[in-house]
């Protein structure tokens, strides 16, 4: 339910904004969607509050009465395991006058008490008291209230993975989902105990619109330009450290164009990608655990597991292993500013060794103090600097791979039996940009539909 | 040697240090530091609770030994990382020093700092508190640095010339 004072609007021609003509060649996504701060509004009202949205792990509140603040959209949120073991969602918002009840990222309280009137309710979100009730003067008809927290409407889990949404007008999370669950799992099974939260907060924020990050994570185009000092770091540290320094990922496949890649969408705006025949797979972390993953799982899946591939559940959330394995939990602020929420999960029973390249690893690429992420955030904002020149509409980014374009599962996708909606394969050098269609799909479905209902209301 | 002419000589060190990096003169700032330094930046837990051992939880940087320190100082010369394209002006502030550990031939020192910076028509404030540990080699030498950095929603970039 969208709880807007519903006014009169101007009606938007959305499919001015995603030019998609694929028999011609051509899939395009007009500049504004990045930088025009009225789009951004009906973003969140149409796309981020009628979806479902990642909202954190099982690992992040173990105990009874944990909980993680988050948000959905710009709406604050809590995620609490009840004293029943219960997990539930609410809105971080006192049901008298309003103060966020929960004000740290994450801490562990069976009550939560208003600082402002004194309000208290329990880790289930129940209220226990309205301070001086009876000698209030209510009337019965806020005694007949329910004044407990307001519990989101749809909230599931997949395999401890939790997504909420503000509306319940959404498919359940396992439709929503589909085969992306593939990747998914492919994270959670590394281990036959599943994954751990490995703790330590490094999160940032930049001066972007929130999908460059979106587009970022499943570029692989850049790697070769903007990581190229990264890659130079690496070699360096080798030849001046030896061999045995920190590992990292191996940007020579990208020059060598040795391995291969899938690319791949799924309903609902998912993309992910799938890097094959990639070098110095030992170098991974996951690999101490290799020989368990292979001979539990077989070994196609457990080489799908090693492998180099990131997930993009829309709109919230990027699975990303690039050397080693990152959560992007994407927080957009406004048109031009967005917070970027990550933590790491490992496998459970990972030998410590392995778990310390693991934290080098993921310190050394994805960390805003690392070498590669401070490039990337910094193109964001050169990019979104960089389409303030208004008088164009269109960028060229979106091209790359679209001639190789396949409805429905590539070979690799066949072997492991799951069924993307688009497919591309090939070269590691083609680093295609066509596994954005999907998204941009999903972004262009959500607002005609979002814009549909908000005008029926009228 | 007393006390006072201990703290003038460890103060001038902290303070040269936010010098050679405000000033970018990269290889005077390395030669502050023994090889085996380690530069550690704790990352946080909870509002006041930081994390306690770098390899079992996630750091917000931690580098073990001066060549990493090196890695970064040449990544910035050589111009190729968009990050530090142009270098923010960066101003280092150091106070509040206190030597909590005396022995003949280490220190621990602790203090205050601030880096405001300026980037992109912008200013940024970063701050916190150091805690050196000091060797003798030749005169005072750091050989470990570790940072509490308070605001730790990183605007977009965070590296050795920031703390």
């Amino acid at each position: 339910m969208d709880a807007r004072v519903t006014e009169p609007r101007i009606a938007r021609d959305f499919d001015k904004y995603v030019d998609e003509r694929l028999d011609e060649g051509v899939f395009r996504v007009h500049l504004d969607t990045f930088r025009d701060p009225e789009l951004f509004e009906l973003e969140m009202e149409y796309i981020w509050e009628k979806t479902w949205i990642f909202l954190g792990h099982d690992a992040q509140i173990p105990e009874a009465n944990d909980f993680v603040t988050t948000q959905i959209g710009r709406q604050p949120v809590i995620l609490q395991r009840g004293d029943d073991g219960v997990v539930r969602a609410f809105l971080n918002h006192c049901t008298h006058r309003g103060p966020r009840l929960c004000k740290t990222q994450r801490g562990n309280t069976s009550r939560h008490t208003c600082p402002y009137h004194g309000w208290m309710f329990d880790s289930q979100g129940k209220c226990l008291m309205v301070t001086d009730e009876d000698a209030g003067g209510y009337s019965d008809t806020f005694k007949a209230m329910s004044h407990d927290l307001h519990q989101i409407a749809r909230l599931e889990s997949h395999r401890g993975f939790y997504w909420g949404s503000l509306t319940s007008d959404v498919p359940t999370l396992a439709e929503y989902l589909g085969d992306a669950t593939v990747f998914i799992d492919a994270w959670i099974d590394q281990s036959p105990n599943e994954l751990e939260w490995v703790k330590g907060d490094a999160n940032f924020t930049y001066d972007g619109n929130w999908k460059m990050v979106l587009e970022n994570c499943l570029d692989l185009y850049h790697a070769k330009t903007l990581h190229a000092s990264f890659g130079n770091a690496v070699l360096n540290r080798f030849k001046n450290m030896g061999e045995d320094e920190r590992k990292a990922i191996n940007l020579d496949d990208f020059v060598n164009a040795t391995a291969n890649v899938s690319y791949y969408n799924f309903e609902n705006g998912h993309g992910a990608l799938w890097i094959h025949n990639q070098s110095n797979q030992e170098d991974r972390p996951s690999y101490a655990m290799y020989q368990e993953m292979e001979a539990r799982v077989g070994s196609k899946r457990a080489e799908m597991m090693l492998s180099g591939k990131v997930a993009e559940i829309f709109p919230s959330i990027l699975f990303v292993e690039s050397a080693t394995f990152q959560m992007r939990m994407i927080r957009p602020i406004s048109v031009d500013k967005t917070e970027v929420y990550a933590f790491c999960l490992a496998p459970k029973g990972e030998p410590a060794e392995a778990r310390a390249l693991r934290i080098r690893q993921y310190e050394d690429f994805f960390s805003t103090s690392g070498l590669a992420t401070p490039d990337d955030t910094a193109v964001y904002r050169a990019a979104q600097e960089g389409h303030q020149a208004r008088v164009l509409e269109w960028n060229q980014g979106y091209h790359r791979g679209i001639e190789q374009l396949q409805q429905g599962p590539d070979e690799k996708a066949k072997e492991m039996g799951f069924n993307p909606t688009l497919s591309i394969h090939g070269s590691i050098a083609m680093q295609s940009e066509a596994v954005y269609i999907g998204p941009y799909r999903e972004w262009l479905k959500k607002m005609k539909t979002g814009q549909d209902n908000a005008l029926a209301k009228l | 040697m007393d006390d006072l002419q201990l703290q003038h000589e460890v103060s001038q060190l902290l303070y040269r240090e936010g010098l050679a990096l405000d000033r970018q003169h990269w290889d005077e700032w390395l030669d502050l530091f023994t090889d085996d330094v380690v530069l550690w930046i704790p990352s946080w837990i909870t509002e006041h609770e930081q994390i306690s051992d770098p390899q079992t939880e996630i750091s917000l940087l931690y580098l073990n030994g001066k060549n990493y320190l090196k890695e970064r100082t040449e990544r910035v010369v050589k111009g190729m990382s968009p990050a530090s394209v142009p270098m923010p002006r960066t101003c280092h502030a150091v106070n509040n020093i206190v030597i909590e550990a005396a022995g003949t031939d280490s220190l621990t020192v602790q203090s205050a700092f601030r880096v405001d910076y300026y980037h992109h028509k912008k200013c940024y404030a970063i701050f916190g508190h150091y805690q050196h540990q000091l060797v003798q080699q030749d005169g005072w030498k750091i050989n470990n640095k570790r940072v509490t950095l308070m605001n730790d929603l990183v605007s977009e970039v965070l590296d050795v010339y920031l703390i």
